[in-house]
């Protein structure tokens, strides 16, 4: 028949419980604070009842769900830094029945969870190298080896950590998320693989209440690594997306438009201008004060002695074909967009009226014109693009690069867009919310 | 076609156990002892007869990723338990589940499980140059290997089919011998022979159910 045990503290008689599986060696008793050999006839190894014990948000018994998987916090340790007097964080033994044991650490309401991993080479590890590469992954060194020691022990550990035992680390970090730590105590090398982990959704998970919940804040540069760590595929287009409008914003930066003929004209006249770039397009701004003047008015271009274009109140044309309908009768400007090629040019202004000879009109040629109206589905595309990722992913990359890509585009004009995007997403948001 | 299964485990041979005639489903080919589902009743299997040798014990029913006959895939290979034996090491126990897998869902692996502790090995054709496991020390290196664990249990109970006979009691001493990273050797040393794996530490998160 089986025996039913129920266990003591064999200094304060105390109850004891015992959570986790067959490897545990010691316990503490809660009350007072001896830590029991459980493979020695529960001998009193030592005591802790004169440490200040640390404020956490976690306790021992308490269950939740890291990476899926249901743990429970059976033993707590406490390490102290070896710079400073407030460098400690605490370390909470997990216990799985499926996955075994794992490490809940908590410094400074940053939250990570450490398991032990036995396929890292230590064989090939050389403690002064800078990297270490783990399952296909390279993982940089984070700061200097540094010692820590035992300061608090609480509960169920898998061996016997007495106070002030010290532990050399190899801090490695591979990204934000994600780090490698070679742990050297008096007896073992350890190897443990590392990931942070959202603190609001471990303090939800294992039911910590609200008061208890300490949360750091990352900072902006830590939240963009982070997103950028993501591998997940809509990140990765987004991210591709970013860089292809970046890289046309940069080639379109290198052209630029270019004034080829800026004039003030009183009477007829005659100019000579040059074309010497043909990618986009020629534009002839005509400006004037009054329609009257303007309509005084006509412009040609010549080329070795052809006209080649020709525009005024009644008609305007290019190379013989008509292009379209001329400035109204009203109008005091207008714009016309050309194709030229490169070359020497004529401007040809010729007054056909009576107008006066004080009030000018002014014309300019560029060269290297982009139409506004090719930017507009781009801009289009930009917007519904980055509206998408701004409200689906709720990421701060994606404002980020949109405010940058509209500031290169538009300059200050963009904050009028800006502003209109910050809007729309005000409303879907309130809009989901409502839903 | 539509509502076949993915995958499924074939039954090699059935037969009926001799102690309370149920029929005993065998699902490989070289399986030499059974547990009979519905009397506990341990039965050897040699060649075409069919022998009862105990009661086996009832093994008490512990958490685990595994399930007897639920195939289960690591690292997108696929492997099926059949069978597993529990060793105790006096304040717990490990499991030694038998798998089978391969192309062709016919070759013999061994998965050994120690909270959370996974290594999945097969058997290896490796002559050692001694026939004592006792000679082994912690730290010592043969080779590329380094002994990293010498240990022992004794057999508490099976469960499901064993391609090799054993009886509550047994004493299994074993060794461990790393080649760094997570490649391993075990050695295996019973009364009368000495047997040598070769395998890997597996990543309990990389054990997926294929069902269920």
């Amino acid at each position: 028949m089986n025996r039913v045990y129920s266990l003591k503290c064999p200094n304060c008689a105390g109850a004891l419980n015992l959570l986790g599986g067959g490897r545990v060696q010691t316990t503490t008793c809660p009350y007072c604070k001896s830590v029991i050999d459980l493979n020695d006839n529960y001998k009193v190894l030592y005591n802790f009842k004169n440490s200040v014990v640390p404020q956490v948000p976690f306790k021992l018994g308490m269950s939740g769900k890291v990476e899926d998987v249901e743990w429970t916090i059976i033993g707590w340790i406490v390490y102290s830094g070896e710079y400073a007097i407030d460098d400690m964080w605490s370390e909470f033994l997990l216990f799985s029945p499926f996955y075994g044991y794992g490490w809940l650490i908590y410094e400074k309401g940053e939250i990570s969870f450490s398991k032990r991993v036995r396929d890292f080479n230590l064989q090939r590890w050389n403690r002064d190298s800078e990297t270490a590469f783990y399952q296909k992954g390279h993982y940089l060194l984070k700061n200097e080896p540094y010692n820590a020691s035992v300061y608090f022990v609480q509960g169920e550990l898998t061996w016997v950590a007495k106070k002030n035992d010290k532990t050399r680390y190899w801090d490695y970090k591979k990204s934000i998320n994600d780090s490698l730590n070679i742990e050297q105590s008096k007896k073992e090398l350890e190897v443990y693989h590392t990931k942070r982990l959202n603190a609001q959704e471990v303090y939800n998970s294992f039911g910590v209440e609200k008061e208890q919940q300490v949360i750091k804040k990352r900072t902006v540069s830590e939240k963009i690594e982070e997103e950028l760590e993501e591998g997940k595929p809509l990140s990765l287009y987004g991210i591709m997306a970013i860089g292809v409008t970046l890289l046309m914003l940069l080639l379109l930066s290198l052209i630029t438009n270019r004034t080829i003929l800026n004039k003030e004209i009183h009477t007829t006249e005659t100019y000579p201008f040059t074309v010497e770039h043909t990618s986009f397009l020629n534009q002839i701004t005509i400006k004037s004060t009054s329609h009257s003047i303007l309509n005084n008015y006509q412009f040609s271009i010549e080329k070795t002695n052809k006209e080649i274009f020709k525009i005024n109140k009644n008609r305007v044309y290019f190379t013989k074909h008509k292009l379209g309908e001329t400035w109204s009768s009203n109008a005091i400007g207008a714009k016309v967009y050309l194709r030229l090629e490169r070359g020497e040019y004529i401007l040809k202004v010729k007054k056909i009226g009576k107008a006066n000879n004080f009030t000018p009109v002014t014309i300019k040629i560029e060269e290297s014109v982009i139409r506004n109206s090719y930017f507009l589905p781009l801009f289009i595309f930009i917007v519904l693009f980055f509206l998408y990722f701004i409200v689906k992913q709720q990421k701060l990359i994606y404002p980020i690069a949109f405010v940058l890509i509209m500031l290169g585009i538009f300059g200050l004009t963009s904050l009028f867009f800006i502003g209109l995007v910050v809007l729309s997403i005000a409303y879907i948001t309130k809009g989901s919310r409502n839903d | 076609m539509k509502n076949q299964p993915l995958y499924q485990t074939t039954i090699e041979k059935t037969i009926n156990c001799p102690q309370c005639g149920d029929e005993l489903p065998i699902y490989f080919k070289w399986t030499k002892l059974v547990e009979c589902q519905s009397c506990k009743s341990s039965i050897f299997l040699e060649d075409d007869s069919v022998k009862f040798i105990g009661k086996a014990s009832t093994l008490s029913p512990e958490p685990s990723l595994l399930e007897l006959r639920v195939p289960i895939s690591i690292e997108d290979k696929i492997y099926t338990p059949l069978g597993k034996i529990r060793y105790s090491y006096g304040r717990g126990f490990w499991e030694e589940w038998f798998l089978i897998g391969g192309k062709h869902h016919n070759l013999e692996f061994w998965l050994s499980v120690d909270e959370g502790d996974f290594v999945l090995e097969s058997k290896a054709n490796i002559v050692l140059p001694f026939k004592n496991i006792e000679r082994l020390s912690v730290g010592k290196k043969y080779g590329k290997f380094v002994v990293t664990e010498i240990g022992e249990g004794e057999c508490m109970g099976f469960e499901g089919e064993l391609p090799e006979p054993i009886a509550i009691g047994d004493i299994h001493k074993y060794a461990h011998l790393s080649e760094g990273g997570s490649d391993l050797m075990t050695i295996e040393s019973s009364s009368d022979e000495i047997k040598i794996f070769r395998g890997n530490w597996i990543d309990p998160f990389s054990i997926k159910r294929l069902y269920g």
